[in-house]
């Protein structure tokens, strides 16, 4: 049963301490992880997302150092590491949603496609288009499930009744939801289940057919079987997008992720294909991270 | 006019630029997007019109209390220019002769609300209590609201009431035997003496107290049950009865909070004005006693200011609106700050 | 003799009766009240007190021009006031947050939420009446959006911040502008909650006299000129409750009850409406 190891192995929490000695400083990854994913395909899969030299504070507390790393395309791509060691943070300067706070300031580059994101001239609605977000609790608007849809679209696209209807029932049954949700697309989509709003707000993101999916732990909210739906989803998804999720669920890294990046307190410590990282690992932080023998 | 030059010739200048300085530096804040926006995002121009027509709101708010400050202040000047320090301490308040003194208003302002806390407080503690520590659950609803409505009555409504129906009976049944008995007892002999009228500052400060109680209920409440059940768990683990828990762990872990409750009610209390103006009598006269009538701020205003004819008749009364403000303002801010410092409770907006 | 043990229980009895007494007290004062304005209001309640104007005293007459002008300033005041608080409730809400001005303009509202309103009345009467030298019921108004506007800055400001943060986010990563987010999505998840915000501060404004006392005056004619003074409920009887004359007195008992009844309907109508639907989901 896949849904009964869910809960084992909680990763130990370890955010309150101070960097441990031997997370001294990382450099040597960076060049390490970018061979990773190359070296196992027969098909190098081209990157998608390039990060290069990515600091982030929050005011004048720094949570992410020195970040380089590349997120290959059309793959799924697993953020670990305890809670706290910047894994979401780094996420979110992907679609750069952390500007919606004041002091939160991020330097360094993150190219999608090649061009940098975090440019200021770069256009902001452009590039949520491009980047779509799932966030750990489901987010519904309180609105109706269709207008749940038409929402993101209608922001961008000016649409006949028509091809709105075609997009939303596109958006829905790519999200598997559709046959659970036809009959009452006008209710309220807040009165859905968790796993249903959380699939409903993957729908939401990829009507408006962006090409990164960033997943911010999205099951961590979810029952057993929702969870295994999500994760279901994901793998279907892959074949269109490019996925990003963060999670603290090592088994579901393992079993949705094709590429594992391993954050330690701001720090990447280890980047490469999941079956290494979890197999055969590099670092003995992350082998300790991953037998749970951390702390 | 040397005793004007208390008030000082000069003042207003300084005061007014001083004002002045402070709005434009706050327009400056309204207008300029950058100081809001953070430094990294490009906002679009439906985006930056948005916030600048939502800031310039909030910033109305903010100038409406300047120009509450500053038109009184202006109506209040020839008054204040003329009797100078002598409108705080003067007794008289004659419209036929012009001469204005604030000291009775001020002093029946001061008395009536002393009257309303004294029996207010421990009114509202014994409430709050009830419905944090006593109350079955189910009861805790309807009498919570219940206590409400009674804040959400219109004052004048309680002045009403108050003139027709209470003061008769306390004036038939309970003054005659409360002056008589307390008649030979030094202090209390003489806060209580007098014709039984029914109205009169004790009357006035009554209701008022009735008025306030739910406000200053409403913090207590809420400030209560911020205390953390552990906390309460662990005194009652030990042995302590409820009386205990509610003195010796909830009052000093809620102080402050009570405090700001207890100021926020007084604030209320000092410029209440329909309810003691029914019963307060209106007599621009200084009494010890309670059973005497008096005026306050508030009743004065009512009263007199569209009968007012003349500048400094108008300009005492607004100099009196001057003074109510600032007492009220001063007492609010520190209600709000007492609060602010144990958490941010809903304040009735009833 | 009485033990330790004994003396606590004792102790801790007498303060929880005084509790229950303090209780008792409380509602105690609130049934008085209603009982009295029922049995003097209801017998002087009749079809005329609706459709004749405020008569002079020795005759018959109703309160119509009275309850017109009533409802005229209250809408007035709230039509005036409640875009301005929504608005500025907004600003602190999604904008100001922590900054210190929303926090200056925070303290500042929660101040003129419970300032005196007799002082919006001589501020609008110094602003207003003596500028454009007469009484008005635009002055009366404004009076009363003067008190409208602190109310609903606070309940906008709460029921918007009860919103979760991760809804604005999901918006925005759909590519939302601000002002889109904060519309589309933010108002109609506090909808309810700033909708009560409005009710409670009609029914605030229903039964305020003071501001009204020198602003809007009052008028014994049938007048719907805002530009004249205007007859209201609340100044009628005051004036009526104050005069010597039995007839007027009948009066204003009617019109007392008139306002408390529409004021606590309004007040329970805002709690249900708030319960049914808390906002944030």
């Amino acid at each position: 049963m896949r849904e009964t190891e869910i809960p084992a192995l909680r990763p130990p929490a370890v955010a309150e301490h101070p960097t441990p000695p031997h997370a001294a400083p990382v450099v040597a990854p960076i060049t390490e992880g970018k061979a990773g994913p190359l070296a196992t395909g027969a098909v190098a899969p081209a990157s998608k997302v390039t990060v290069r030299d990515l600091n982030f504070y929050y005011g004048s507390q720094q949570a992410l150092k020195s970040i380089s790393l590349e997120i290959p395309e059309k793959q799924v791509t697993a953020f670990i590491g305890p809670s706290g060691c910047g894994k979401s943070t780094l996420l979110r300067t992907f679609n750069r949603i952390y500007e919606l706070y004041p002091r939160h300031i991020a330097t360094g580059e993150v190219l999608i496609d090649g061009v940098n994101v975090l440019n200021k001239d770069y256009d902001l609605n452009l590039l949520r288009t491009k980047v779509g977000m799932v966030f750990q609790k489901p987010t519904p608007f309180p609105m109706s499930i269709y207008d749940n849809i038409a929402f993101g679209v209608r922001l961008h696209h000016n649409l006949s009744r028509r091809q709105m209807d075609e997009r939303v029932e596109k958006a829905l049954r790519r999200a598997a939801l559709w046959d659970e949700v036809k009959d009452k697309l006008y209710q309220d989509g807040t009165q859905l289940s968790g796993g249903q709003q959380q699939r409903l707000c993957i729908a939401r993101a990829i009507a408006v057919q962006p090409e990164v999916l960033l997943l911010d732990e999205p099951a961590s909210a979810l029952d057993p079987i929702s969870t295994l739906k999500i994760e279901e989803l994901i793998n279907e998804l892959k074949t269109d997008y490019t996925i990003v999720i963060v999670t603290h669920n090592m088994q579901q890294a393992a079993r949705v992720s094709d590429v594992t990046a391993f954050l330690y307190v701001g720090n990447l410590i280890e980047i490469g294909p999941t079956r290494t990282i979890f197999t055969n690992p590099r670092e003995k932080q992350t082998e300790d991270y991953i037998t749970g023998r951390y702390g | 006019m040397v005793k004007g030059g208390q008030w000082g010739d000069k003042l207003p200048q300084p005061a007014l630029s001083r004002l002045d300085h402070v709005a434009l530096f706050l327009m400056t804040l309204a207008i300029r997007p950058s100081i809001f926006t953070p430094p990294s995002a490009k906002k679009s121009l439906p985006d930056r019109l948005f916030r600048a027509g939502t800031g310039f709101m909030a910033f109305l708010v903010f100038m409406s209390v300047l120009a509450i400050l500053v038109s009184l202040w202006m109506g209040a000047w020839p008054a204040l220019h003329k009797f100078g320090f002598r409108f705080l301490t003067g007794t008289d308040w004659n419209p036929v002769t012009s001469e204005f003194g604030a000291l009775v208003a001020i002093y029946g302002t001061l008395v009536s609300t002393a009257v309303a806390m004294f029996i207010a407080v421990p009114l509202s503690f014994g409430i709050a209590l009830f419905i944090t520590e006593l109350s079955p659950r189910w009861l805790k609803r309807p009498v919570g609201t219940a206590i409400e409505l009674l804040a959400a009555i219109p004052s004048i409504i309680y002045g009403m009431w108050g003139l027709f129906v209470f003061a008769p009976l306390f004036a038939d049944h309970v003054q005659p035997w409360v002056t008589d008995h307390f008649a030979g007892v030094p202090l209390l002999g003489a806060l209580f003496d007098g014709p039984p009228m029914g109205i009169g500052m004790f009357t006035a400060g009554l209701i008022l107290a009735i008025m306030i109680t739910p406000f200053i209920t409403a913090v207590m409440r809420d400030v209560f049950d911020l205390v953390p059940a552990v906390l309460k768990e662990s005194a009652y683990g030990l042995g302590a009865t409820t009386a205990e828990v509610v003195l010796k762990v909830v009052l000093p872990y809620t102080k402050i909070g009570v405090i700001g409750g207890i100021m926020l009610g007084l604030g209320r209390a000092l410029g209440e004005t329909m309810a003691v103006t029914f019963v307060i009598g209106n007599a621009h006269h200084l009494h010890v006693s309670l059973f005497e009538p008096g005026t306050t701020i508030s009743a004065t205003l009512a009263n007199e200011f569209t009968e007012a004819v003349g500048p400094i008749y108008t300009s005492s009364l607004m100099a009196l609106g001057l003074i109510l403000f600032l007492i009220t303002f001063i007492v609010l801010a520190l209600a709000q700050l007492l609060i602010l410092h144990t958490s941010r409770p809903r304040l009735s907006t009833a | 003799m009485i033990t330790l043990y004994q003396r606590r229980r004792l102790y801790n009895g007498a303060l929880l009766s005084v509790a229950m007494l303090a209780t008792v007290f409380g509602l105690f004062w609130l049934a008085w009240l209603l009982i009295t304005l029922f049995s003097q209001g209801v017998s002087w309640i009749t079809p005329t007190t609706f459709t004749q104007i405020t008569p002079p005293p020795g005759s018959a007459g109703g309160l119509a021009n009275a309850i017109v002008g009533s409802i005229l300033l209250t809408l007035g005041g709230v039509a005036v006031g409640a875009p301005i608080g929504i608005l500025a409730g907004t600003y602190l809400a999604e904008f100001g947050r922590d900054r210190g001005i929303a926090v200056t303009v925070r303290f500042v509202n929660d101040i003129l939420l419970s300032a005196p309103s007799i002082i919006m009345g001589v501020f609008i009467y110094a602003a207003v009446v003596v500028t454009t030298g007469h009484f008005s019921g635009w002055a009366g108004m404004l009076a009363l959006a003067l008190i409208v506007i602190p109310v609903v800055v606070r309940t906008t400001e709460d029921m918007m911040r009860l919103v979760p943060d991760a809804l604005r986010e999901a918006a925005a990563a759909l590519g939302a502008p601000q002002w889109k987010v904060v519309i589309s999505v933010v108002y109609r998840a506090a909808r309810t909650g700033i909708l009560t915000g409005v009710l409670l501060s009609v029914a605030r404004i229903s039964g305020e006299t003071a501001p009204l006392l020198f602003t809007a005056l009052n008028n014994q004619f049938w007048n719907t000129d805002l530009g004249k003074p205007i007859a209201n409920l609340p100044v009628v009887i005051f004036q009526f409750a104050m005069s010597p004359y039995e007839d007027w007195h009948n009066l204003a008992w009617a019109g007392a009850l008139i306002i408390t009844l529409s004021v606590l309907l309004l007040n329970i109508f805002a709690r249900i409406v708030l319960r049914e639907r808390q906002p944030g989901t």
